[in-house]
């Protein structure tokens, strides 16, 4: 099978491995075509000499000029040369590999040659214009050819492997990121599945009640989308669902999902509120943060689609062994279904996209102090679909006459934030200019340690309103913070310093905005996809600039918030990014191409250490654990050849870039008589 | 092949081998046994350096090309093998060039952070100063092998480090002593 040959073994020095497999190009000779590059080669080389010279080698069969290779006369000419001699390697002497490897590599196969039988030696940028001199130019020009000749003989034809795929995608996460990503796969006629965690689709913007800058109604602006998701016939949503395990790669995911038993069979479910009533249960409601009670049998807010009721296990009393079946009695239709369970229901989808969202920094986990609230729960007051009915005050209060809005504090509220999250500065300026409507007696007064608005519009809306609806601002320092929140009964006092000094200031309500932090199902789904989040729990992205809507998987798209805080409009343009990339990397009927150029493991030569196993960052290496040897998924492998560098037995070759291969070159220079000048 | 004089230098272990990376800089290299270099003696040519450069293609590749386009002269010592990552480059492959002849093994990636495969220049941050470690135990000057981060836009920095290399390499002289082989 494989011949090894160590270069070097003697006193215990390292040893190069070299493995040579069947099929290489050993013993064809090499026709070498050199581009004059229009005049530039000229200038720079003595481009026959460098030919005279290069016909003496014995490996070289022919050599041929051309005035520009890159032209489409110059391709079609080589790809005839190459089919004409279609024994003999080809090493193109030209520019760049980086310029024009593709425009040779598909010359070869126009041709009928393996793209991978050829070399390319670079003496443009490496030899015409640097070296200052033609002698040492055709010197150099030479040696990389010989260079060249000598590693397109020792290269081999690799296959251009395809595999089926399957265009379905599996989308986690029903926010207004995950419904735009779904909407726009579903019109192109792929078939989507929809999970969600919570009950109710629409994500933290169904909670919203208008949005900025325009203070456009967010549940109109959502509730369209909603309603074509929920009736889409390629779109399967399953709410109250988790992704409980993955495994496959790119274009074959198998995904298992967990489908939460609702014992309320939604088909039949009208969302009438009868068994609500009827329920003995009262706990508080974590979709309006507390400031609502719900029943163990509950539609999460009001709003919430599907408009259908559940009943939550962990409190209902007929789950805790007590006889009570209150809400199955009050049901008109006799939807109540306790004999169900959690179903699991496994999915074969080709893409996923990761929706999962963001939320607000510790919200709901360490209580605030009295009187302070985090953004979210004023929104949802001010909200005239929120508990209150859009009645701005805590639960069995008098609306606040002072509210202290406390801009970019950290989870607690008493320090500048680590990180922006862009949007909360946004939401401040547009609860300034709900509440003057809402409250126009209620005293506001802003604590700032910094403030952000940008975006579209977004700065022209806060000078809106600090013109309009004018508020007291106490500007603090990054040295400043708020010392502590007191409870002084009716009202809050809030101890804070500014410029050093300390002040005191008495409101009846505080309002922090803290930042934005992953979804806190990220770092679990990071987990079972392999993909890392980072320290605010958000996934990282393939490329910060160009490719954030990509995961280091290959296959698992990133959408909205779920890899950095984003707004709505930028939610849904990441969204938009995320299924355009999906549409265009999985097409139905068409095949996915397998990079050739991947590793490959030596099994006769793998000890299983499963050093390679940490070395790849995209998860590509996994070790068999009855077999004890590596195995590298092709799919997921992007030929960076890293596991390759080091495996200690060499028993990972990196295809196209084999150590036979890299040491032919270096060879080249071994052999070469001088670096600069004739001998 | 070029033949050069050589004559020990009594100044052994003198290393100005500073740690160039942040990373992995917790590995001093070994002082190992210097040899100067004198070149022309009795009409011989003088001593030039063969230097492999391993390149990563996204970023000091790229910058290679950039440096060619703007037409900036550098040694032709250097002769550039092109790999997909300077992950890839196996230590190995270092060590057995440098045995064979190579006088010197310029290094090159993107910088920490920029790697177009994550962390594959990581990896060679830390698998450089063990080499050079290994080397200095085999009596191979450690600076013979430098590790240098340059971008795609980087052209200039490429060329200063092929001059500084070359010189430098030069002034080490050939990594065979005559009486060696």
């Amino acid at each position: 099978m494989n011949q090894k040959s160590e270069l070097f073994v003697e006193g215990g020095v390292p040893a190069l491995t070299m493995m040579s497999g069947n099929g290489k190009a050993e013993g064809r000779r090499a026709r070498v075509y050199l581009c004059e590059c229009g005049p530039i080669m000229n200038e720079g080389i003595d481009l026959a000499t460098l030919e005279a010279r290069i016909r003496t080698l014995p490996e070289v069969a022919a050599v041929s000029r051309y005035a520009t290779l890159c032209s489409e006369q110059g391709r079609t000419w080589l790809a005839d040369e190459i089919a004409a001699h279609g024994d003999d390697l080809v090493v193109i002497g030209a520019c760049s590999p980086r310029e024009h490897g593709t425009t040779f590599m598909n010359a070869c196969r126009r041709g009928g040659l393996n793209p991978y039988l050829m070399a390319i030696a670079n003496i443009r940028e490496q030899c015409a214009w640097i070296t200052g001199g033609k002698n040492p130019a055709t010197i150099k020009a030479e040696r990389l050819i010989r260079s060249a000749v000598a590693r397109v003989r020792v290269q081999r034809p690799l296959v251009e492997s395809e595999i089926e795929c399957n265009p379905d995608v599996l989308v986690v996460g029903a926010g207004v990121a995950g419904l735009t990503a779904a909407r726009q796969l579903a019109r192109a006629g792929r078939r989507v599945f929809l999970v969600e965690r919570t009950p109710a689709i629409g994500g933290r913007v169904g909670l919203l009640g208008e949005v900025f800058p325009n203070m456009e109604c967010a549940s109109c602006m959502i509730e369209p989308l909603m309603d074509e998701i929920l009736h889409h016939p390629q779109i399967q949503t399953l709410t109250y669902s988790e992704v409980e395990s993955v495994r496959g790669s790119f274009g074959n995911f198998i995904v298992q999902i967990r489908k939460r038993a609702r014992y309320v069979d939604s088909s039949g479910c009208y969302g009438c509120r009868t068994c609500q009533a009827a329920c003995p249960v009262e706990i508080p409601n974590e979709f309006d943060f507390g400031l609502s009670r719900r029943k163990a049998v509950y539609i999460p807010y009001t709003g919430a689609l599907p408009n259908a009721s559940l009943v939550d296990a962990t409190v209902c009393r007929r789950f805790h062994g007590e006889e009570c079946s209150a809400c199955a009695e009050a049901c008109p239709f006799g939807n109540i279904r306790f004999d169900t369970s959690d179903e699991m229901v496994e999915l074969q989808v080709g893409a996923i996209i990761l929706a999962t969202g963001s939320e607000p920094a510790a919200a709901n986990k360490k209580p605030l102090p009295k009187r302070v609230i985090s953004s979210m729960v004023l929104e949802r007051l001010i909200n005239s679909a929120g508990p209150s009915e859009g009645s701005v005050n805590l639960p069995g209060e008098a609306p606040p006459r002072s509210i202290a809005l406390i801009y970019c504090a950290d989870e607690a509220g008493k320090a500048p934030a680590s990180s922006c999250s862009k949007v909360c500065c946004m939401s401040m300026a547009k609860y300034r200019h709900q509440l003057q409507q809402k409250l126009p007696d209620c005293t506001v007064v802003e604590i700032v340690w910094e403030r952000c608005t940008g975006g579209k519009g977004y700065r022209e809306f806060a000078r809106h309103v600090d013109t309009h609806f004018p508020v007291p601002r106490i500007r603090l320092g990054d040295c400043d913070r708020v010392l502590r929140f007191a409870d002084h009964g009716n009202t809050v006092g809030i101890r804070y310093t500014q410029d050093g000094m300390t002040a005191d200031l008495d409101v009846d309500l505080a309002v922090i905005a803290p930042p934005l932090r992953g979804s806190e199902t990220n770092r679990r789904l990071g987990q079972l996809l392999r993909i890392a989040v980072d320290d605010q729990d958000f996934f990282v992205e393939e490329h910060r600039h160009l490719q954030s809507h990509r995961s280091l998987i290959e296959g698992v798209m990133l959408a909205g918030s779920s890899q950095g805080p984003k707004d709505v409009q930028e939610s849904t343009a990441h969204a938009a990014a995320a299924a355009g990339e999906v549409l265009s990397l999985l097409i139905p009927g068409r095949k996915l191409k397998v990079e050739p150029a991947t590793a490959e493991v030596q099994e006769d030569r793998c000890a299983g250490c499963g050093i390679c196993v940490l070395t790849c960052p995209y998860q590509a290496v996994s070790l068999d654990q009855t077999r004890r040897v590596a195995e590298i998924n092709q799919l997921l492998c992007r030929s960076c050849g890293t596991c390759a560098a080091g495996c200690p037995s060499g028993a990972i070759e990196a295809r196209h870039f084999t150590n036979e291969q890299l040491w032919a070159e270096v060879e080249a220079l071994l052999n070469a008589e001088s670096t600069t000048v004739f001998m | 092949m070029t033949v050069a004089f050589i004559r020990p230098s009594p100044t052994l272990g003198s290393e100005r081998s500073s740690p160039r990376t942040s990373l992995g800089s917790e590995l001093s290299p070994i002082p190992a046994e210097r040899s100067k270099c004198v070149v022309q003696e009795g009409g011989r040519l003088p001593f030039e350096p063969k230097i492999l450069a391993i390149l990563c293609n996204w970023c000091t590749y790229s910058a290679a090309d950039s440096a060619g386009s703007a037409h900036s002269i550098y040694p032709s010592n250097i002769h550039i093998v092109r790999v997909m990552c300077s992950g890839r480059v196996d230590p190995c492959l270092v060590f057995e060039a440098l045995k064979r002849g190579i006088d010197g093994v310029l290094i090159c990636g993107c910088h920490p952070g920029d790697c177009h495969y994550v962390s594959g220049n990581h990896k060679t941050a830390l698998r450089v100063p063990l080499l050079k470690r290994v080397m200095a135990g085999f009596g191979i000057d450690p600076e013979r092998v430098r590790l240098e981060w340059i971008s795609a836009t980087e052209a200039n920095r490429f060329v200063e480090v092929a001059k500084e290399m070359t010189e430098q390499i030069r002034s080490l002289g050939p990594v065979r002593q005559p009486e060696c082989r």
